[in-house]
């Protein structure tokens, strides 16, 4: 009897706490879910029932390499276009490139994006995730002026087994390879901007400007802890790099990085440039950025890839003419979450801001005045000698992360030209054979992970000039084939050799 | 009647010490409403670590993969490399962190003055709230190639430099030396609070007896810390597949080279992983670690059990 009160007791509490659990734990949901959206689609309501028409909110997230403090006031500068014009309600996030990668997997897990950059994942990885809508029946339908941006071909470069999956935004596809210069010394030893220059022209350029400035180091590590990473090898889609066409992607012939002789060639170059002192011995730890070393009189030259872009103090020299790898054009495009509520809506707003020069503006520039001033030659400078990093909207130096910047003004340091230059630098780019083709690494998702760990292991170090050549490279080569590189390097040569008979 | 009388008194006494109780199961509350909403409800992601994850279809709809993602965990030469650093380094924590912190929770105790004891007890604590990414400058600026502290003194003495994130066999005794000096002051706060809690007449007994401070140490202060030592061993046992990230991710300044001495289980999957954005696999490593941890508490609570029941968790 008292066993039986105190159970119907203890029975009545517990329930008492799982109600209340549950309703904390809900509420919890509810409240994290769906807070933000919410709010905006009680304004997007209220705004409709000023103008009587319904107004679809569209989340939209992009990567953003500066602080955009003043983000909103854009948001609310392009709402006031679109609203009115389309009834679409722009919710925009400007995400650190930092936290991209993260961030967007996040945002990607639910519905609180519809249209999103297709950034730092590789676009198959996506697409094999569910986490991207296919795009294809919505661009068959698009107004003239949205597919007349890119030709069928383009298109290519963001589809996955013939269908598409993203939107390749305005930018350089291809890279020239060449020696970054402090302005100062190139003008010295008579260098000029864009000036062909072979491995050994530089190797003596940097023995003379070396000696004549030996506290300044030879050269900048462009890729963080090493010289720099891409070169002359195409890792189709992948930026591990565990099997890749070599020689500017010119041949079909998946290879391991570490057998090819472009590969061998330029870390024993590094290697010799470590050893003469050129290079900062502490280069595996470096945390230090590229340019302010240059800029800053800290070291003469620096790696780079580059398009049509100058980069402030420095002139710019080729080593590779431009070519472009298989995955440039999905490289970074704009796509719709699998999940979005609204579809039809978001498809609409990724049309806005391809095709609606205002939009594009404002996306872009920011807000004329409060952000930049036009200049007469067409070309826009930031307000009162801002910077990208300080005047509260920097995205116009960040002409490539946006949708379609060629609706905007270009940058001062850039030219007037900037945009139709890069128009004609994309279409004299030479393409890797494999150009469309993505890697679709499930079927040796183990041997994949473990290779990749080896290559995080060496990859960097051998193009960093620290490490012997030729041990390491035979060390790696052991570590690799026990992890099972060749099934990875088969695997990646059997789709791509499906993928070219497609063609 | 008189039977009945006693009942309802004690019912009444029951119903008051419910009464009283009530109050502290209130207090519980909101700590067991955290645990369930932050620690039970999630797991039900661990199913997870079973699909093939595909964002479109969710949680539950997605496709089994049956023990497919766990694989990756156990086919290379890395995965049982990754074992051994994730096991060795805890124990080498365990055993040198603990004593450290017991040690230095009895000089604590031996410090004369309120003063003395505040400055210490708040200047041990300092290396604890340094950020991880902090921390590796901090070792940077030793062991840096160019301008390193430790190199300028091998130099002074004629000595090479020396090229500490290139070469492994350094790591172990680095990646030690920084976990101690970070963690002791935490776990020794701890300790000191069982030390100060320790009967002052036990002291003053063993005193009369003429026990010495060591002697006091050994048959008092100990014995006394005995029971937190065995719960503070048997937590961290139970994180033993697990590893400080920032130490062995940050600390090593992600230089790949010396990676066999510094790769733990939690690193390895991210580096593996970070590109793929495969969460079965991800999940997978976690629900390992896990499953071997609660298996490894449930083996040493049983032992302590056997030896000393009274001090074993459950």
């Amino acid at each position: 009897m008292k066993e039986e009160i105190w159970m119907r007791r203890g029975k009545r509490v517990l329930a008492g706490i799982c109600a209340a659990v549950m309703a904390f734990s809900l509420a919890a949901c509810s409240s994290g879910g769906s807070g933000e959206t919410s709010g905006a689609s009680g304004d997007a309501a209220g705004s409709s029932a000023e103008s009587g028409a319904e107004i679809k909110t569209v989340s939209f997230a992009l990567p953003t390499a500066y602080d955009t403090p003043d983000g909103e006031l854009v948001q609310d500068a392009i709402n006031a276009i679109t609203e009115e014009k389309y009834g679409i309600h722009f919710n925009i996030s400007y995400v650190a490139t930092g936290n991209w990668q993260q961030q967007s997997n996040l945002l990607l897990t639910g519905d609180e994006v519809d249209v999103v950059a297709l950034f730092m994942t590789p676009l198959a990885t996506y697409v094999k995730n569910g986490q991207v809508a296919d795009l294809t029946d919505y661009y068959a339908n698009a107004s003239e002026e949205f597919r007349s941006i890119w030709s069928e071909d383009e298109m290519k470069g963001t589809s996955i087994n013939g269908k598409i999956y993203g939107i390749p935004n305005f930018r350089n596809f291809g890279n020239y390879f060449g020696l970054n210069i402090d302005e100062e010394i190139a003008a010295e030893f008579g260098i000029e901007n864009g000036q062909k220059l072979t491995m050994e022209e530089v190797d003596a350029f940097l023995q003379e400007a070396h000696a004549k400035y030996p506290d300044r180091y030879g050269l900048a590590p462009q890729g963080g802890t090493c010289l720099i990473t891409q070169w002359t090898w195409d890792g189709l889609g992948d930026s591990n790099y565990i099997g890749v066409l070599s020689d500017r992607g010119q041949t079909t012939t998946v290879e391991n990085i570490f057998n090819t002789d472009d590969f061998v060639e330029f870390c024993t170059w590094a290697r010799k440039w470590y050893n003469e002192g050129m290079i900062m011995q502490d280069i595996l730890s470096n945390t230090e950025a590229w340019q302010p070393m240059i800029q800053n009189k800290k070291a003469i030259a620096a790696f780079d890839n580059y398009g049509v872009n100058a980069v402030a103090g420095m002139i710019r020299t080729v080593i590779i003419e431009p070519w472009s790898v298989s995955n440039s054009y999905s490289d970074l495009s704009y796509g719709i979450n699998a999940n979005s509520k609204d579809k039809d809506a978001a498809w609409q707003a990724m049309e806005i801001l391809y095709t609606d020069q205002e939009v594009s503006i404002l996306l872009n520039d920011g807000i004329e005045g409060t952000h930049y001033v036009k200049n007469e030659d067409g070309t826009i400078s930031f307000v009162d000698g801002k910077t990208a990093s300080d005047v509260g909207y920097g995205m116009a130096d960040l002409y490539w992360i946006t949708p379609y910047s060629a609706n905007s003004y270009p940058l001062d340091i850039n030219g007037p030209d900037f945009f139709t230059d890069l128009l004609e630098f994309n279409e004299n780019t030479q393409k890797s054979q494999a150009f469309g083709f993505a890697f679709d690494i499930t079927p040796v998702t183990d041997q994949y992970a473990a290779c990749s760990n080896i290559m995080l292991k060496y990859f960097k170090p051998l193009l960093s000039g620290a490490v012997d050549v030729e041990s390491t490279i035979q060390q790696a080569n052991e570590e690799l084939a026990a992890a099972g590189v060749d099934e990875v390097i088969a695997e990646k040569q059997r789709q791509l050799d499906e993928f070219l008979a497609q063609q | 009647m008189e039977k009945q009388t006693t009942i309802a008194a004690k019912k009444r006494g029951r119903m008051g010490k419910w009464k009283m109780t009530i109050a502290l199961f209130s207090m519980m509350l909101p700590g067991f409403i955290y645990l369930i909403i932050n620690n039970y409800i999630p797991m039900a992601g661990l199913v997870i670590a079973f699909k093939r994850f595909d964002y479109s279809l969710g949680m539950w709809a997605s496709p089994w993969a049956g023990l497919s993602n766990f694989t990756y965990l156990f086919k290379t030469n890395d995965a049982m490399n990754i074992m051994r650093n994730t096991i060795l380094y805890n124990l080498v924590f365990i055993a040198l962190g603990h004593l450290v912190a017991v040690t230095v929770a009895i000089m604590l105790n031996f410090l004369r003055g309120n003063m003395n004891k505040k400055v210490y007890q708040t200047l041990i604590l300092v290396p604890y709230l340094i950020s991880m990414v902090v921390v590796s400058y901090i070792v940077f600026a030793f062991l840096s190639q160019e301008n390193g502290f430790v190199n300028k003194v091998i130099e002074a003495f004629g000595g090479q430099p020396i090229s500490w994130y290139t070469q492994a066999k350094y790591w172990p005794v680095i990646l030690t030396i920084v976990n101690l000096w970070k963690g002791f002051g935490y776990s020794s706060i701890i300790y000191y609070a069982t030390v100060i809690s320790i009967d002052s007449s036990l002291y003053e007994a063993a005193r009369v007896d003429g026990a010495g401070v060591w002697r006091q140490i050994w048959h008092v202060t100990l014995p006394g810390l005995r029971g937190t030592i065995i719960t503070m061993v048997l937590l961290a046992i139970g994180r033993m597949f697990y590893s400080d990230f920032g130490l062995f991710y940050q600390v090593p300044m992600r230089s790949g080279l010396i990676s066999s001495a510094t790769d733990t289980i939690d690193v390895y999957v991210y580096k593996a992983l970070t590109q793929l954005n495969d969460v079965g696999r991800a999940s997978a490593a976690g629900f390992l670690q896990s499953v071997l941890g609660f298996a490894l508490v449930l083996t040493v609570n049983f032992i302590v059990r056997k030896i000393d029941k009274e001090n074993a968790l459950f």
